[in-house]
């Protein structure tokens, strides 16, 4: 099909009424990229934690904030048992996740989700305060399927880990990996659907419920 | 799917005495447009940001081929494979050949309106592969054998209680014997089924709002978490797109987000937006073993070089139909094909040709609406306008609207006659008139007195008002 690519490229180059670009030019455009500039970033007032907070619970998502990391697990408990739902956590393999106390009542078990799993537990790589949005991203200990098959979906971010928007994510990627990971995914409230007659419905494909703990 | 657009009239008629249709698109209005109101109220940068995606996506339509091949480059790196297609015919045969590739069997989509342009579910069909949809609207779609009349909201003419009918008759089989009536169990139900079909499915298709050429991604934007899914869990990715997708960086993209579903859905952002890079890394815990990317032109590089440039903008929010006041009436399925509203009446015509699609841009009543609301300022009414004056230079309109045209032409170059046919009739009129403010019949005019009023002419005529403004200025 290679053919076809020249086919394309030459159909694009000749509308715009030019040839191949030059080196030159191919050269500032990579750098633009390379220096890929913020545009205009949208002001808001409210603290970044209250901001984060509202725009997470306005999608429906709940929301608890913690002191201290060894907090979690009572917050964990907690919650399963407001909600009724079962004790047996499909986690990330984030090590300090499984490093907390967990109680005997509590399974854990570090695993891709397979579709029957009722609550899964990970850590966010950030957050985002402007739009109340979770940033988590795959890789080894990080199954994808954990944030889309389990009705529950309870996720641990520090605060430290807030971020004002998403551009400042994209420089702490950049930061943190050589490459994209291969998924990276920005969540901001439980799945949901207006496809039955424009009326919101949750837990539409992915999680009914997502709860986020906010540490520190 | 087989397009229609040529019996545009009749498609029409037939959807003003739709009941249900009617209902839903008056719920338009409270729903999309209103959210969409209330996030351009809130967010004081929404004209500045508009600018701006304008400025990125010029800058990018400008250095297309460079910007593709950048785009190209890391798809590769990152382990993905790119195939480029020029038309749909081509595009078909390569989803096919990768399925075949596979040893697939099942192929799963999440909502791609490139997929419906290519026709890719009735082709993989026909090649023996069993296809479901996993956007709710669009496999309640899939159900009744329909094409989508929104392109955000598919399924907007569907009641619930045809959605009722429709799961009750094709989930019968699966064991779901229970006819649902509330909207959350049909959701429910709907996830059930679907739930199966993720965790099975060989190949996983989806299609991307952007692509991002510093990174190779596609990004696709949901609320239902189904593309994630489509994404995720089968062993092969596809994704179909077209060559207007990409954009050169990652805080492009992020600027573009910003709009897209404020002007789509009123939200300042989806539950789910999600980068996809290469297939799963060596160490990676889940993710296909196999990413395609499946880039189509389909005449966008003509539109490249024609005054249709500025169409390539377009980030397919679906604001222009939600506020056109023609869509509003009529809903997606009277325009025919894929893409409905402004942004389809000028589409379609480009890639079917203004043979089969030369009613659209006629079926616009130039307001302007769809202009003033586009997140990327697409100038909707102008491009509608461009095509219509094709039209007549192709001689594609029809003879007796020809003929009238040159009628009024050669009338209205000579202002002497054109004063001495229209005062009389006119200050009849405005006499005639004065009470009542209009006409409910009109003789020569029934064409639009049969549906609403005529209104009779206010005041002086536009040249007795410019001929006293140019005496006054003397």
């Amino acid at each position: 099909m290679s053919d076809t690519r020249e086919q394309v490229l030459g159909n694009i180059r000749s509308a715009l009424g030019r040839g191949e670009l030059d080196k030159a030019r191919v050269a500032e455009l990579r750098d633009h990229i390379a220096r890929h500039p913020r545009h205009i970033e949208p002001a808001f007032n409210e603290p970044p934690q209250q901001r984060f907070q509202q725009k997470l619970e306005a999608a429906e998502a709940s929301f608890a904030a913690l002191d201290t990391l060894p907090e979690v697990v009572a917050e964990v408990e907690r919650y399963l048992d407001a909600c009724a739902a079962p004790k047996h956590l499909v986690t990330s393999g984030d090590e300090w996740l499984a490093a907390l106390q967990w109680p005997e009542s509590i399974e854990l078990r570090p695993w891709v989700a397979k579709g029957d799993e009722k609550v899964s537990l990970t850590a966010a790589h950030c957050g985002i305060a402007e739009t109340g949005t979770l940033l988590l991203v795959s890789g080894e200990h990080k199954p994808t399927s954990l944030n889309f098959l389990p009705d529950y979906h309870i996720v641990v971010l520090r605060a430290d880990q807030l971020l004002l928007r998403m551009e400042d994510a994209w420089d702490s990627l950049r930061t943190s990996f050589a490459q994209m990971p291969r998924s990276v995914n920005f969540i901001s409230g439980p799945s949901k659907t207006a496809d039955v007659e424009q009326t919101v419905e949750y837990g539409a494909h992915g999680p009914r419920y997502l709860h986020v703990i906010l540490v520190g | 799917m087989q397009p229609h657009s040529r019996h545009f009239k009749a498609n029409a008629e037939a959807a003003l005495r739709e009941p249900n249709l009617q209902a839903a698109l008056k719920q338009l209005e409270l729903g999309f447009v209103a959210g969409r109101q209330r996030c351009y109220e809130t967010l004081p940068e929404f004209e500045s940001l508009r600018d701006r995606a304008k400025e990125i996506l010029d800058h990018t339509l400008d250095n297309l081929d460079a910007y593709l091949l950048e785009y190209e480059a890391r798809v590769v790196e990152s382990g993905g494979k790119l195939h480029w297609a020029s038309t749909p015919d081509e595009a078909r045969e390569i989803v096919i050949r990768i399925c075949r590739d596979a040893e697939a069997k099942t192929v799963i989509r999440g909502k791609s309106m490139v997929g419906e342009e290519i026709g890719i579910n009735d082709a993989l069909e026909a090649a023996g592969f069993e296809v479901t949809e996993t956007d709710l609207g669009e496999y309640i779609l899939q159900l009744a054998k329909e094409p989508p009349s929104h392109i955000v909201a598919p399924a907007i003419h569907k009641t619930k209680d045809e959605i009722s009918d429709l799961f009750l008759a094709h989930h019968r089989h699966l064991g779901f014997t229970h006819r649902q009536t509330e909207r959350s169990a049909l959701v429910n139900e709907a996830r059930q089924v679907l739930r199966e079909k993720f965790l099975t499915a060989d190949v996983g298709m989806t299609g991307a709002n952007f692509l991002i050429a510093e990174t190779g991604s596609n990004v696709i934007v949901t609320n239902e978490g189904n593309g994630d899914l489509t994404s995720t869990l089968p062993r092969v990715q596809i994704v179909t797109a077209a060559i207007d997708k990409v954009v050169p960086t990652l805080e492009d993209a992020s600027l573009l987000l910003r709009l897209l579903g404020r002007s789509a859905t009123g939200q300042e952002i989806t539950a789910y937006t999600t980068f996809t890079t290469g297939p799963r890394r060596e160490r990676d815990a889940d993710g296909p073993n196999e990413y395609h990317v499946v880039l189509i032109d389909n005449h966008r590089s003509e539109m490249l070089g024609s005054e249709m440039r500025p169409m390539l903008r377009c980030i397919r929010c679906g604001a222009c139909m939600n506020h056109c006041p023609v869509y509003g009436r009529i809903g997606g399925h009277a325009y025919g094909w894929v893409y409905p509203g402004p942004m389809g009446s000028v589409l379609t015509p480009l890639m079917l040709g203004l043979d089969e699609a030369g009613h659209l841009p006629n079926a616009c009543t130039l307001n302007g609406r769809c202009e003033t609301v586009c997140p990327v300022k697409i100038p909707l009414p102008t491009l509608l306008r461009k095509l219509r004056s094709r039209q007549h230079l192709q001689r594609q309109n029809s003879s007796l609207a020809r003929v009238a045209l040159s009628l009024w032409t050669w009338v209205a170059l000579r202002p002497r006659l054109y004063q001495m046919l229209t005062w009389p009739a006119m200050s009849l009129l405005s006499r005639l008139g004065a009470k009542s403010g209009g006409f409910r019949h009109m003789p020569l005019a029934s064409g639009w007195t049969r549906v609403r009023d005529l209104p009779a002419p206010q005041g002086s005529t536009f040249q007795a008002r410019w001929q006293q403004q140019q005496r006054a200025r003397k």
